[in-house]
């Protein structure tokens, strides 16, 4: 397994999808498709360039990258087995639809350098709203018996967040573990009841942990709370490694700080993001008035794609989304403080403990 | 909703009181235990491309 000096280069392999989400921040579609040549190249200079990292995580992504699945796979088998400077695999995030037998077996033949991650975002009703219809489309069964770390991820929108735990529960049900669970970015969560509903449905979860502790928790309510008990001398760490550990190239070979800075996703104001300079820490006087007093900051999911996109600046970030992640934390402080309550982290070492529990009180006093 | 109730609030502080004091630096916070954005940056490679953690 990589370890965690690692970079993730993320490879545009289309500008073109088969399903049409409601929540797809990626507005600029096309047919356009990465080159194998040009691609090889930038693999093999991210392989060889001294800058520190080890190993590369390099994902194809789109778009849904399987619609170029020839070209990935002679990208794929033409590194297979070379050597270089750096360890490195594979990865794509599909949406699992355009998967048959042929490809299945390319897969499989090829899992100890090719991983996957299945966006699934729930029930069939669930997926269906959000995603074009597709859920009788994806194998889960290939995914769930080939892949035992497979992440799935489960995108959460405004018309699917009145089933948020039953679609969660679907996931556990079926057999998947890692199950990545986050409020859609980029879209307008300011319109109906959405921080009741939301409450509801984080309550619901936590009773459903709580009474299945053997479970891997959801993304939701597996923040890392503790974070809010480091001092870093007015700074927080940069919540995401768009821009440092990450980067992406378009189907051009244009470099990217992240995929919700290409032009398929932002269109001319991409150009701007070129002056953006990122650092591993960002200094809590650079935020927003608003972020610059929350205990919340040091765990909120900003995404800075996002925030760019809706203001203009990396930091900006959108009032509505701030309210829910509110609601967010406040339950992981609930979930935790019963967690222990009920003997339920007897296996965390005392310091993580102190950590978590003085964030708990930060969180119920402060939020 | 979410409110603690005041007695295990109270546990809390007894519990806190009978730990040895600690503190955190970015070493330990950078690669805490998962990707703090949980797949919200919509790479979600293993176990998510956005932070560099791997499981």
């Amino acid at each position: 397994m990589l370890k965690p000096n690692l970079k993730y280069v993320t490879l545009i392999a289309t500008e073109g999808c088969n399903l049409s989400c409601t929540y797809c921040y990626e507005t600029n579609k096309s047919k356009r498709s990465f080159d194998v040549e040009e691609t090889k190249k930038i693999i093999e200079h991210e392989l060889v360039v001294d800058d520190g990292f080890d190993a590369v995580s390099f994902e194809f992504f789109g778009g849904e990258p399987f619609l170029e699945f020839e070209k990935i796979k002679l990208i794929v088998e033409w590194f297979k087995g070379k050597s270089y400077p750096k360890k490195f695999s594979f990865f794509a995030g599909t949406n699992g639809t355009l998967l048959d037998d042929t490809t299945k077996k390319w897969l499989l033949e090829h899992k100890d350098i090719f991983f996957l991650g299945l966006s699934l975002d729930g029930t069939k009703d669930m997926h269906d709203i959000n995603r074009s219809n597709s859920f009788d489309l994806i194998d889960i069964p290939f995914f769930v018996q080939n892949y035992d770390n497979l992440v799935v991820k489960m995108t959460v929108s405004q018309e699917t967040l009145p089933n948020l735990y039953e679609g969660v529960k679907f996931c556990h049900d079926v057999g998947f573990h890692a199950i990545r669970c986050n409020l859609a970015q980029g879209i307008d969560w300011t319109k109906n009841d959405n921080e009741t509903i939301l409450e509801t449905e984080l309550g619901k979860l936590i009773h459903f942990y709580l009474e299945n502790p053997t479970l891997t928790v959801c993304s939701l309510l597996d923040y890392q709370l503790q974070n809010i008990s480091f001092d870093l001398n007015g700074r927080i760490v940069k919540f995401c490694g768009a821009g440092t550990r990450m980067k992406v190239y378009d189907v051009t070979g244009e470099e990217y700080p992240c995929q919700y800075f290409l032009p398929l996703s932002i269109g001319d104001k991409s150009l701007d993001t070129k002056k953006i300079k990122f650092n591993d820490f960002i200094e809590i006087k650079d935020l927003d008035k608003m972020c610059q007093t929350c205990v919340g900051v040091s765990v909120c999911p900003s995404c800075y794609g996002a925030n760019f996109a809706a203001t203009g600046n990396i930091h900006g970030r959108d009032v509505s989304f701030c309210k829910l992640t509110k609601t967010i934390i406040k339950a992981n402080s609930f979930f935790k403080a019963k967690q222990w309550e009920l003997g339920q982290l007897k296996n965390m070492e005392k310091k993580d403990l102190k950590l978590l529990l003085n964030a708990i009180l930060k969180i119920q006093s402060e939020l | 909703m979410f409110k603690i109730t005041i007695e295990l609030e109270k546990e809390i502080i007894d519990e806190l009181e009978t730990l040895d004091v600690v503190s955190g630096d970015f070493s330990e916070l950078r690669f805490n235990k998962d990707c703090s954005c949980s797949g919200g940056c919509g790479t979600y490679a293993p176990a998510c491309a956005c932070c560099g953690y791997q499981h």
